[in-house]
């Protein structure tokens, strides 16, 4: 019944499995994302030092901090998400598996957005500390922004990662190749989370919201359909 | 939103040919360059395996 | 394919042919922007960088569109030749999107006073030359020519997918007013050399994509019919299975 994988059930049924399976091992190995945490903290530290000691220039720029350091602690992120598959050749066997690749990436693709979530969460506090940016609007807005803004780099990322997973010089090809690629995702991020910080008279942030929208779903569906090319190759 | 940057210069700009002839003087050497390269490559044939 | 390949060594190839005309066109087109043309009413003399940029810009996009279109035949196909048309149009799309930047910082000096502004069709152009640069740096570090291809296509139509979405996302970041006049209000004496330096880059870029084809698409089939090397062994047993060829 189950046999044959790729039917929209099917896939619908192995993405909360592989979510599971990854949460589980991140879960696990929980000492390296808090690793990674402190990673991002020291970069909110580093920003404040080489911009200076101007209140107000760290205050207007609070939104470009929290977003440059949750991107670039991302890349490691995401390149531990494939590591365990590709140094114990589980890869193989996962795609021997009655698994869709489309499951596989989905499922991926989730657990690094949640645990991209969960960074932007525990980065945003001492952003508001650090930077006396309290956030003006309400709050679930800013939910909205860091859940779709971590799933517009989440897609590539995952897809990026597995495909720089078996090279050599990985460490540079996936920055490379991700960061150019996810400048819209990052600008809409950055301007829609300044704007609820600083107050949003104007109305701005609907438009920023719906450019990080239709960016998510452009590479949720691209990614999605070129990931089963990625780990066959 | 931002601030919009309008042009500086508000007459007519005079002068400027060592930038005209910058543009055109790379974009030259630029395209000469690489058919330079790709008719090098293209003759360097690599051991034919039939 | 082997009619193809002797064509190919032919001296009246489509690729020289077509490299020869717009090296021609592009002469005659420079030279008039340059010699023949008044000066720009606002611009002055500096107004003449027009007629080397626009061109540049159009045969851009459209060599970055070609390549689109190779990295998707190369995917569907998984043959090699268009893995080679692919990077062969991804190189010449980086030559023109560099000569590009070069060309609009030139420009940008001598009417504005600075040499970068963030007008989203430049910073459009940086962030696409960085993506296909990475492309083609992929393209280098990967060794086995079916990985190579697969990898490399994808990376090539995830950039360009994107490009759209850069210049709207730069465009709502930084609108910068940049009055161009389009080329339906303006003079003939400005249209000639447009035209001409426009089909001549285009021609130039047929004729250069074909050149780095032919070399390529040698190397690309020969080693993709060549035996694995030993270190490729388990990929090619994998691949029994089915990827590479896989459509």
């Amino acid at each position: 019944m189950a046999r044959t994988p790729g039917g929209p059930a099917d896939v619908l049924r192995q993405i909360p499995m592989i979510l599971a399976k990854d949460l589980l091992i991140e879960w696990r190995a929980r000492s390296r994302a808090f690793a990674l945490a402190c990673f991002a903290l020291t970069l909110l530290l580093l920003f404040s030092f080489a911009v200076g000691a101007d209140a107000a220039t760290l205050r207007a720029h609070a939104g470009a901090y929290l977003w440059m350091s949750v991107l670039l602690s991302s890349t490691l992120l995401l390149a531990q998400s494939l590591q365990h598959e590709v140094e114990g050749g589980a890869l193989d066997t996962l795609t021997l598996a009655p698994v869709s690749p489309a499951a596989l990436f989905y499922g991926k693709a989730l657990a690094n957005a949640a645990q991209l979530v969960l960074l932007t969460a525990v980065a945003l506090p001492p952003v508001i500390a650090l930077f006396d940016a309290p956030v003006k609007e309400p709050l679930g807005l800013l939910v909205l922004v860091s859940v779709l803004g971590c799933a517009g780099v989440a897609a590539p990322g995952t897809l990026y990662a597995a495909l720089t997973a078996r090279l050599a010089s990985k460490q540079l090809l996936l920055p490379l190749l991700l960061f150019p690629l996810i400048v819209p995702c990052l600008l809409a991020s950055v301007k829609a989370t300044s704007l609820l910080m600083s107050g949003d008279p104007m109305g701005q942030v609907g438009s920023w919201l719906g450019l990080l929208l239709a960016f998510d779903v452009l590479y949720w569906s691209l990614c999605g359909l070129l990931f089963g090319r990625v780990i066959a190759a | 939103m931002n601030e919009v940057v309008e042009p500086v210069a508000t007459g007519v700009i005079t002068g400027g040919w060592p930038y005209i002839i910058g543009a055109y003087g790379l974009t030259w050497a630029g395209l000469l360059a690489f058919l330079t390269r790709a008719v090098l490559l293209g003759r360097a044939r690599p051991p034919e395996s039939p | 394919m082997g009619s193809e390949g002797a064509a190919a060594d032919r001296l009246l190839s489509w690729d020289r042919v077509s490299l020869v005309i717009g090296l021609l066109l592009l002469i005659v087109g420079h030279y008039q922007g340059l010699f023949v043309a008044p000066a720009e009413a606002m611009m002055g003399d500096v107004g003449r960088i027009l007629y080397v940029h626009v061109p540049t810009a159009w045969a851009c996009m459209l060599v970055y569109t070609a390549c689109f279109v190779f990295a998707g035949l190369a995917l569907w196909s998984g043959k090699g030749k268009w893995d080679a048309a692919m990077e062969a149009s991804a190189e010449v799309g980086v030559l023109y999107n560099a000569l590009l930047l070069i060309q609009g910082s030139l420009w940008a000096r001598p009417t504005w006073g600075v040499f970068w502004t963030w007008d989203p069709r430049l910073t459009t152009s940086a962030i696409v030359l960085v993506l296909f640069v990475g492309v083609l740096v992929l393209r280098r570090v990967i060794t086995e020519p079916e990985r190579r291809l697969n990898l490399g296509s994808i990376a090539a139509v995830l950039a360009y997918a994107g490009v759209p979405i850069v210049y709207f996302s730069v465009k709502w970041w930084r609108t910068l007013h940049q009055p161009f006049s389009s080329p339906a209000t303006v003079s003939d004496s400005f249209i000639t050399p447009l035209r001409l330096a426009a089909f001549g880059m285009i021609f130039l870029g047929i004729g250069l994509i074909g050149l780095r084809w032919r070399a390529l698409r040698r190397e690309v089939e020969r080693e993709l019919s060549a035996p694995a090397l030993p270190a490729a062994l388990p990929t090619l047993e994998l691949g029994q299975r089915g990827p590479g060829g896989a459509a």
